[in-house]
């Protein structure tokens, strides 16, 4: 009896897992450990010859200065993404006690997150455009003194691409805050009015502790997401104009400059140290049962 | 304390007024710039509106000139083949996974994590060998397989609400003498719905925007996406920013739709499925 | 149970659909299907017309299957790892830099000798003598520049100096207020490096035996160029926002005075405008030998998957598409690639012209150390550098300075040299 359930547990499991393990190993790993072959020669891309290099893609980032210069425009992501979580964080608070027009300002929050890379890329890539609409609104408002080149001028160029990934981003953590607010029993909120709590009192007894799971999900999603940023660069400026970011610069470095080689060690390094990031983040934040 | 009240209510709206206007305000230049011709959008403010707001031309132009109808009809497949395909995945990853102890079910786990948090556009030039070798290069499959490769998210989702229901109901069912898949099939995919839900929402608006997969997979002919169909308005010669304008009104439509009609379900969904 | 099984059974269905692969045809004959690649998504009427053309001609082709991607040479080199990259290609750019490679992914057309006496300007992909692909269109490379803007300036000619040119510029930006020269930062920058043989032959080679980056050296030169005129105020205010199209619109306007472009844009830009003949072209603002020179490239060059297995039909497709039957050459305003098409201008400035050709023409071994030392510097494609030179002329507070970043490179080469001795 015991036996034949295990054997049909077995048969289950293979068959649950098979495809799925297939397609995981196939189209995530296979190509990954690739990656890593190639990390270890100078191949141009296009050579049927990919001289064996050893370690020495690697000590040339890890020496030189220049790869790891551009991890300061990933910082700019870091902030957006930073600013996102407490923007998302302070609406998905207000709009969870009474608000009128509350499935309008919740429609209207999400909507960005709805809407492709590329289509914001372009949008914003008008709207900073000097005497484009932003120009327009400055005016409006009376801060013509504020107007620059914000796309042209270096100092404020990065500034513009992080507040279009704010503007992309902060939809989806309100809804994922949003959606952990929701989950607090409603008898909490009664307890706290009977007591006599205040507005601040129910945020920072009820909400924020209940919530901190997917604050942390947050941030460990924020890193993740500030190391590998590329796509907004990437369209907008193509990197020109000192706003290259590591993994920006990691695709160039294979494709434009041919160097595959190089760009692969640059992957490597880059993939141990969101895993390194990841797994330390994950060592601070565990104070409960739940694994991310 | 009214005093009080009514500041933090001025506060409240004040800022949902904020982020609202933050948010509409450069879709509104989009808006009126695709109703614009190609002369007055150069010659006319981003603020200011169109003539005419009757002019569909550009709309004209970007659905079949700029292939959106066949975009559509291609998202629109990838779309249920990879969303359909996620949810079985992603259900069966998660329920042997949540109710089997077996080895090398956290290296699994891990794995998922591990391919997941790479960006696959490093590792391009391996897929793009692989999926040639498979004859999948130019079909929609390419695609659709890739999605469900290495997607640890649906697999977290579905873990998480399958944690929440109880074991008991498991055993009861095994003792009215149902099988493991009949369990899977008609008691606990059932109770899944909250995770599912938030896996449409999600899938369909990661597979919606994706550009980089389709843009590399399936390049030939009618077999564009809206994202790749957007992308290549930006020709290296001819930009018309104005057919560019209207593309992007276009891009938003069906997603819009999406949003407004399943709302409901998706807050619920990722209410339910969310962890505290 | 059946939704998995229907998902499982349309899976099969699709990957089916997808090995099913096109039928053979006989070799030596033409027909069948055809898949051609190219780096023009948005040229799909055109391709209509030249793949009714092509099966009129020959009609027992059954389908020519199309496929673009607008980040071509990218795309493509992914695609060239494995075997299928269609029957008839653009050859990417970047492999000029690996001549020996081209017979590992090319079909061979034919002798330069041989080929040379029916087309202009066959050696964009050459190795061994070998022909591994023909342009698809000639362009005339220059500035186009607004007559009447000079004439308001009171200049009688374009300078025929980079300093001359300077001197024109601040003349045009004082009296005028138009700008003197549109970069084109976002589009055209790469255009300059096919101008390179304009400022001196065999540049590759001298820049291995020396450093590129010196004075007097063609990249050193047009580096400096676009430094002195950006740091001179003389472009466009924002470039990195800048616009192709409107910057032909400004020209045609009289409010920019000229851009680097081919002569493949005049057509247009004189369209933009009433009068027709203000619209000019001119050589490049340097002397080589004492003389102007007119550098001519191909916007794109074509050839054959060496793996194709409807070679005949391949054939025949690439010698319609770059004859002026298919009208691609024409679409571009370019001049014909088949000698015989050409008119008496145009064949009395290839015969008589001081031309340069775009396409290096120094040995490949040279060639390859050179790709290979650019590549360890980080300057293989000119349109980096230029950026970055722009960037340091407008915002000189918040860069380097300029000699610094010369200083760099300078001793970034020297280290890459000996890195590939």
């Amino acid at each position: 009896m015991n036996s034949s359930l295990h054997k049909k547990e077995r048969v289950l499991i293979g068959l649950f897992l098979f495809i799925p393990l297939l397609l995981l190993i196939t189209f995530g790993f296979l190509p990954l450990l690739e990656i890593i072959s190639y990390s270890f020669t100078s191949w141009n891309g296009i050579s049927t010859q990919k001289p064996w290099v050893g370690w020495d893609n690697y000590v040339k980032i890890l020496t030189a200065p220049k790869y790891f210069q551009v991890f300061i425009n990933n910082l700019y992501y870091f902030g957006s993404g930073l600013l996102q979580i407490l923007i998302a964080l302070y609406l998905a608070i207000i709009l969870s006690f009474k608000v009128k027009f509350k499935s309008f300002f919740k429609a209207s929050i999400v909507f960005p997150t709805l809407i492709s890379g590329v289509a914001i890329s372009m949008m914003f890539r008008l709207f900073y455009t000097p005497d484009g609409p932003f120009d327009t609104l400055l005016t409006a408002l009376g801060l013509e003194k504020m107007i620059h080149f914000w796309l042209g001028d270096p100092r404020y160029v990065n500034y513009t691409l992080a507040g279009i990934s704010l503007w992309r981003h902060t939809g989806l953590r309100f809804l994922m805050f949003y959606a952990a607010i929701q989950t607090i029993p409603k008898e909490y909120y009664q307890l706290a009015e009977i007591e006599g709590a205040t507005f601040i009192q129910k945020v920072r007894y009820i909400i924020l502790p209940n919530i901190h799971t997917i604050l942390k999900i947050n941030f460990i999603l924020l890193t993740v997401g500030a190391v590998t940023a590329f796509e907004i660069p990437m369209i907008i400026t193509n990197g020109s104009n000192g706003t290259t970011t590591f993994l920006l610069q990691t695709l160039k470095t294979a494709f434009e400059q041919k160097q595959l080689g190089l760009a692969a060690s640059m992957a490597v390094v880059m993939i141990i140290a969101l895993v390194l990031i990841t797994s330390l983040q994950k060592k601070l934040f565990r104070s409960d049962n739940h694994d991310f | 304390m009214i005093f009080k009240r009514l500041l933090l209510s001025i506060l409240k709206y004040f800022s949902l007024l904020i982020w609202t206007f933050i948010v509409f305000f450069p879709l509104l230049t989009v808006f009126f710039g695709s109703f614009k011709t190609y002369s007055e959008f150069m010659s006319t403010s981003g603020v200011t509106p169109p003539v005419n707001f009757f002019n569909f031309e550009n709309y004209y132009i970007a659905l079949t000139k700029g292939k959106m109808l066949t975009g559509f009809f291609n998202t629109f497949i990838l779309i249920l083949a990879g969303v359909s395909g996620s949810i079985f995945i992603g259900s069966m990853v998660a329920y042997v996974i949540s109710r089997f102890n077996f080895k090398g079910k956290k290296l699994i786990l891990f794995l998922y994590l591990f391919v997941s948090i790479i960006p696959m556009e490093v590792s391009q030039v391996s897929t793009f060998k692989i999926i040639t070798a498979l004859g999948l290069y130019n079909t929609r499959l390419a695609p659709i397989l890739l999605y469900l490769g290495a997607d640890v998210l649906m697999v977290y989702l579905y873990l998480q609400v399958l944690e929440k229901i109880p074991r008991e109901i498991d055993k009861a069912a095994m003792l009215e003498g149902a099988s493991y898949f009949q369990i899977y099939r008609k008691v606990i995919f059932p109770l899944l719905k909250p995770a599912t839900a938030s896996v449409i929402m999600l899938k369909v608006i990661s597979i919606y925007n994706d550009f980089y997969i389709p843009h590399l997979y399936m390049p030939g002919e009618n077999l564009n996406t809206i994202s790749t169909a957007l992308f290549n308005f930006m020709g290296p010669h001819r930009i018309e920013w104005n057919v560019i304008n209207a593309a992007i009104i276009l891009s938003l439509i069906p997603m819009l739709i999406f949003f407004l009609i399943l709302q409901k379900q998706i807050y619920t969904g990722l209410t339910a499925g969310s962890i505290k | 149970m059946n939704k998995i099984k229907l998902l499982l059974a349309s899976i099969s269905l699709l990957s089916l659909a997808a090995c099913q692969s096109k039928p053979k045809v006989e070799e030596g004959k033409i027909g069948g299907t055809l898949t051609v690649v190219t780096s023009r998504p948005d040229a799909d009427e055109l391709f209509e017309d030249i793949e009714a053309g092509f099966k009129e001609k020959y009609p027992e082709v059954e389908d020519i299957i199309w496929e673009s991607s607008s980040d071509y040479d990218a795309d493509i080199m992914k695609r060239m790892n494995t075997k299928d990259y269609g029957d008839v290609l653009f050859v990417p750019f970047s492999m000029a830099g690996t001549p020996s490679e081209y017979e590992n992914y090319f079909y061979p057309l034919g002798k330069v000798e041989d080929l040379e006496k029916k087309y202009l300007d066959v050696t964009e992909a050459v190795y061994n003598d070998n022909v591994y692909g023909l342009p698809v269109s000639i362009n005339i490379l220059g500035f186009v520049y607004n007559e009447d803007v000079l004439k308001a300036a009171g200049i009688e000619s374009m300078p025929t100096s980079t300093d001359g040119l300077l001197t024109t510029c601040e003349q045009i930006e004082s009296k005028t207020g138009a700008t003197c020269f549109y970069t084109n930062y976002n589009t055209s920058l790469g255009v300059w490096a096919g101008a390179l043989s304009s400022y001196g032959e065999n540049y590759k080679e001298a820049a291995l035996n020396g450093n590129p980056f010196d004075e007097g050296q063609p990249i050193r030169e047009v580096m400096d160029l676009f430094y002195q005129l950006a740091a001179g105020g003389y472009i466009e205010e924002d470039p990195i926002t800048g616009d192709y199209n409107q910057s032909l619109q400004l020209l045609a306007d009289g409010k920019v005075a000229m851009i680097m472009r081919a002569s493949q844009d005049l057509a247009t830009i004189q369209a933009l405008n009433d009068s027709e003949d203000n619209i000019k072209l001119a050589p490049f603002p340097t002397t080589l030998n004492g003389t102007t020179s007119i550098p001519v490239g191909a916007p794109g060059v074509i050839g054959i998957n060496k793996n194709t297995d409807n070679l005949a039909t391949a054939q025949a497709f690439l010698e319609y598409f770059i004859s002026s039957e298919s009208g691609y050459a024409a679409d571009l305003d370019g001049v014909p690639v088949v000698i015989e098409e050409l008119n008496d201008d145009q064949r009395a400035l290839f015969e008589d012209g001081t031309i340069v050709k775009t396409a290096s023409t120094e040995d490949a071994a040279i060639q390859e150390r050179y790709s290979a030392v650019a590549g360890e510097v980080g300057i293989a494609r000119l349109t980096d550098v230029l950026q970055k030179v722009i960037n340091i002329g407008l915002y000189p507070e918040q860069n380097q300075s300029y000699d610094d970043y010369v200083k760099e490179l300078q001793t970034a080469w020297d280290q890459a040299l000996k890195n590939y001795e």
